[in-house]
């Protein structure tokens, strides 16, 4: 059959539109958190104001899968990257948008009870570092670091119910006011939906790559 | 559901010549089902189908190894009867290659030559042909004129109607819609799969998505040998061989 030079190069200029958004929700969620812990209400104005940036690609990397899937009736692997990327920008939208939530959180105020800190930040650190390992899967088809973000996800779980007790207990011994115990708790809530995310992308690099599709545990359905 | 084996290929050489063409083709064509042989030029997949019915016997200097089995029978054996062979296994070709003659007298044309006479059931047998073709209706007030007023298409369900009308048990199709338009394609497709409720197929096809379209299994061939075979879904979706991989994406070929 003919060659396909045309089409693969649009597939790998597809690639590098998802990478692209990617490294965005990454800007997004370091402002977001930045602007958390230092109330910097600025900061947490242009991660809101920036979102937009990152629903407009996602919508226009859909549209670009839309197309090929049309045009190019793609099979085997080059089907598989391009339903995988169409599902990793929904996901990679949704992190912008719990980016949003935590900006958001920051925007009335945000603080941290109690001596919850600690918690809240050893989760925020372990989904940034789910988010680099998923990023880096996706930019190198690393079936093993994709792997090793979908495992992480329990991890997350548990930092985030340490989390959660940390400022429930806090709220509970009046060490926090509640606007703050709310606040904090809905952060959480938000990191623990990025690490899901994160672990989605995971999942989703490994179906593009082996084929595979994954079910809940990380393990082949 | 499990579908019995209709023709099967093991341990299969074919020579032209000195010319291995193909080599240690292991195969099970299943029963009523579509099988799409796919490869690039040259692959031997069309060999290998004419393999199926002996067409290859045609060519001087031809031989083949190992066996083809129609229901579990050797019928590459010089003692078998490849005039019976091919009644049970019909071919339909790449190019429309109806008769210079009426549209009847090409479905009837094989069962004359088999010796029936009987006008009723010839009749009988061509109008049942015609509609399993799906072109009965387009032809049934045209039936005494030339196939050759017929369009491409129509001439190529035609032809598959002179296939039918010899009550076959395999269809063996060579790229059968590579010379119509995407209408009279897209009738053939239709017709294959209804074909396929009475008639295992075995079609060659160069079209990936028409393999796609229309076969429940798919072999991939590759410079003689059978690559890969397996349910069309998995072939096209995620196939184990990293050569079927490159081949259906169009990295090669």
């Amino acid at each position: 059959m003919e060659s396909r030079a045309h089409f693969h190069a649009e597939l790998d200029a597809l690639k590098g539109r998802v990478i692209a958004l990617s490294v965005l929700v990454e800007t997004a969620r370091q402002g977001a958190v930045a602007a958390y812990r230092q109330n910097d209400q600025t900061l947490a104005r242009q991660i809101i104001e920036g979102d937009k940036a990152i629903n407009q690609q996602a919508c226009d990397i859909d549209e670009a899968c839309l197309k090929l899937l049309a045009l190019e009736q793609p099979v085997a692997l080059d089907l598989r990257r391009i339903v995988g990327y169409a599902r990793a920008v929904i996901n990679l939208e949704r992190l912008g948008d719990e980016a949003v939530n935590i900006a958001e959180g920051a925007l009335v105020g945000a603080g941290l009870p109690g001596d919850c800190d600690g918690a809240l930040m050893e989760l925020s650190d372990h989904v940034a570092g789910m988010l680099a390992l998923a990023s880096r899967s996706f930019v190198e088809d690393d079936v093993d670091a994709a792997m090793d973000v979908c495992r992480l996800d329990e991890r997350a779980r548990e930092l985030a119910v340490a989390a959660m007790r940390c400022i429930t207990e806090a709220l509970s011994r009046c060490q926090a006011a509640p606007e703050d115990g709310v606040r904090a708790i809905l952060a959480c809530r938000s990191f623990e939906r990025m690490a899901g995310h994160a672990a989605n992308l995971g999942e989703i690099l490994v179906f593009i790559v082996k084929g595979v599709i994954l079910s809940q545990k990380c393990q082949p359905r | 559901m499990q579908h019995s084996v209709k023709m099967a290929a093991v341990d299969l050489d074919f020579y032209y010549g000195r010319f291995k063409a193909l080599e240690s083709i292991n195969l099970e064509i299943p029963e009523r089902r579509v099988t799409a042989l796919i490869g690039p030029s040259g692959c031997g997949k069309s060999t290998f189908l004419r393999c199926l019915n002996r067409m290859n016997d045609l060519i001087a200097g031809t031989r083949t190894e190992g066996a083809v089995l129609l229901d579990g029978v050797k019928v590459n054996v010089p003692s078998l009867d490849v005039v019976e062979l091919r009644r049970k296994v019909g071919m339909v070709f790449q190019k429309p290659n109806p008769f210079p003659k009426t549209i009847f007298e090409n479905v009837a044309y094989g069962l004359r030559v088999g010796g029936v006479t009987d006008r009723n059931y010839i009749s009988s047998q061509v109008e049942k042909s015609l509609i399993a073709a799906g072109l009965f209706t387009e032809v049934k007030d045209r039936l005494h004129d030339s196939a050759l007023g017929l369009s491409g298409g129509q001439q190529q369900r035609l032809c598959i109607a002179r296939a039918v009308a010899l009550e076959p048990e395999v269809l063996l199709m060579d790229e059968p819609a590579s010379a119509l338009d995407p209408i009279a394609t897209q009738k053939i497709e239709e017709l294959i799969a209804e074909l396929k409720r009475n008639y295992t197929i075995a079609i060659v096809t160069h079209s990936m998505q028409q393999a796609a379209r229309v076969s429940d299994l798919t072999a991939f061939f590759y410079m003689g040998k059978l690559v890969e075979v397996g349910p069309t879904e998995a072939i096209f979706t995620r196939p184990a061989n990293q050569q079927t991989e490159d081949y259906v994406t169009g990295r090669f070929g």
